[in-house]
């Protein structure tokens, strides 16, 4: 008997950011390859900040992803601050927490509701879950509002917040205007305890991976901002420390880079990792919501992720209530940053992970060389990874089936191509023995 | 109106550049611009009576040709969603709107081809030029008064 070969290939996978390609093959009942694609060389933007101003980085960089421009700011900003060795003020640092969390209540929102929810309720996309569901639909478009108008209350009405600035802010916003945003909070955390009861109830694939989680963990928050980078087999370093244990390495087939711990494994970054590590650190009411859903402190199947995010989605809300209640206005508005010839690091934790920024310097605060790791390339190897077990355990399912598998199990990610590409093309090829 | 585009992604941003020629003819249009994201675009055109949307397209057509779609009346073209950076797009949003009855009444998409969608700033000279043609068609169409 020969060999028999079997090629999956999927053309478009649908709700997942830009363009991709997925290909998987599989040899005697075994899976051989699996390859995400990446087409566009991410390295544009690099390129593009250098001989820039250093004031400039925030407003460049948060145009090169449209769900989470607060997430490239908050990281640019960071990392020009460290360069000057500047550190903001409490006021500061609340307000940003508030922007970034709004963030977080948009994006986990979208891909809750619009992308991820109707992969297990067997509907194509989010329109023919409208049409069966309407009411679930329209709630989730109510509290990714709240999400979105306090991005537009701090962060001004454009497409990428505006009034991020390194140090702080142009203009701080009145308590009158944030205000309002405590009753529609208060609305938007029932909304988020019912969402994390929801999809509590979906069905899920039994499969449990032994991830290394990497994320920013801090002694007194869940992580967003600020904090040291932590891993779920004794990684503890400063952010300035992240090169010298994480790699990037180009692949054949991808333009894009797939980041690696330099002893070459794989790693997670994101919602589970996140969640592992930082549990206790969430607030007590979304770790009640956890609990009720029946996840333990550490989670390890990558289809739970969406429990995950409905659990950080709790905390986002909840602590956005705190930070709204508490609200006053920093005054001024921003710390100065002088021009200093050096090196900045910057991390923070975007919607998908960890956001790696490091920028070098000249003594006019011009940026000789940039580097940004955005959360989707450091994931793409356990993406595959991911795959590999997830086809090798569905073998039996018939084509369509295992294709679809494939697609959802990329879309546990919410991978977030754009970051490092514009299009991505995914496809799973599948060839019968003959 | 409401122009939708990335300005660093060149082509991709006429929708943006047709908005801002826009706001500077006629000061009385509203003029709101977004990335591309379906759910920010179902509170952008929320309450509105007649809504015009300009969107970079990727459909073959020679570059600077203008498409005009009644969106209203039915589905966009796949096509549409080609040039959007999130899957979750325009063609998406129209669909989204149309089952949950949040429709405006006059909903028109205009699409004009792009040329260039590679990463930088600045329009090629084919858009550039079709720029102030299209700003036009959206000035007329709001004019209207059939609705």
């Amino acid at each position: 008997m020969g060999t028999t070969r079997r090629t999956i290939k999927v053309d478009t996978l649908a709700r997942v950011e830009g363009e991709g390609a997925l290909y998987v093959r599989v040899t005697d009942g075994a899976v051989a390859e699996v390859r995400l694609k990446i087409y566009e060389p991410p390295r544009f933007f690099e390129a593009f900040l250098r001989g820039r101003r250093f004031t400039e980085a925030p407003d460049i960089t948060a145009r090169i992803c449209g769900i989470c421009p607060v997430a490239y700011q908050m990281s640019a900003c960071q990392a020009m601050e460290s360069a000057a060795g500047v550190t903001v003020d409490a006021r500061i640092r609340a307000l940003r927490r508030l922007l970034y969390l709004a963030e977080w209540i948009e994006s986990h929102t979208l891909h809750i509701y619009m992308l991820h929810a109707p992969d297990f309720l067997g509907f194509p996309g989010v329109v023919e879950m409208a049409g069966a569901h309407p009411e679930t639909v329209t709630r989730a478009l109510r509290l990714k509002k709240v999400g979105n108008d306090l991005m537009a209350a701090i962060g001004g009405r454009e497409i990428h917040p505006v009034n991020v600035r390194v140090g702080g802010f142009y203009r701080a916003p009145g308590r009158d205007e944030l205000a309002p945003f405590a009753a529609r909070l208060r609305e938007a955390r029932e909304i988020a305890v019912e969402t994390v009861r929801w999809v509590a109830g979906f069905e899920f694939p039994a499969i449990e991976r032994d991830y290394e989680f990497v994320a920013l963990t801090h002694p007194d928050e869940y992580a967003i901002l600020e904090g040291r980078l932590a891993g779920s087999r004794g990684l503890d370093i400063a952010v300035r420390e992240y090169e010298q244990e994480f790699t990037e390495e180009q692949r054949p087939y991808s333009n894009a880079l797939h980041s690696r711990r330099r002893s070459g494994e794989s790693y997670l970054v994101g919602p589970l990792a996140r969640y592992s590590l930082n549990f206790d650190r969430l607030t007590p009411l979304a770790q009640d919501a956890a609990r009720r859903a029946g996840l333990g402190p550490v989670c390890r199947n990558p289809f739970r992720s969406i429990i995950v995010r409905a659990v950080e989605l709790t905390h986002a809300c909840d602590e956005a209530l705190t930070l709204v209640q508490g609200y006053a206005p920093p005054d001024p508005p921003a710390v100065d940053v002088p021009a200093r010839a050096g090196t900045g690091w910057g991390c923070t934790e975007a919607p998908r992970g960890i956001l790696y920024h490091r920028y070098h310097l000249d003594a006019a605060g011009t940026i000789l060389a940039a580097k940004i790791v955005p959360p989707t390339s450091q994931n793409q190897a356990t993406i595959e990874d991911d795959l590999r077990d997830v086809v090798g355990a569905s073998l039996d399912l018939p084509d369509d089936r295992l294709t679809w598998r494939c697609e959802q199990t990329v879309r546990n990610y919410d991978p977030c191509i754009s970051c490092a590409t514009h299009f991505l093309t995914v496809r799973v090829d599948r060839e019968r023995p003959a | 109106m409401i122009g939708i585009g990335n300005t660093m992604r060149r082509d991709d941003g006429a929708g943006l550049a047709v908005a801002e020629a826009v706001r500077a003819a006629r000061p009385e249009i509203e003029v709101l611009t977004t990335g591309g994201d379906g759910a920010a675009l179902l509170d952008a055109w929320a309450g509105a009576r007649r809504v015009v949307v300009i969107d970079a397209a990727r459909s073959g057509r020679p570059p600077g040709s203008i498409q005009r779609f009644d969106a209203a009346a039915s589905a966009l073209p796949r096509v549409m969603s080609s040039a959007s950076t999130h899957v979750f797009g325009l063609a998406d949003a129209v669909e989204l709107a149309r089952a949950l009855g949040a429709l405006p009444a006059g909903l028109i998409v205009y699409a004009v081809e792009g040329a260039d969608f590679t990463a930088g700033e600045g329009l090629s000279p084919q858009l550039m030029a079709a720029v102030p043609g299209v700003a036009d068609l959206v000035c007329a169409e709001l004019d209207r008064d059939d609705a």
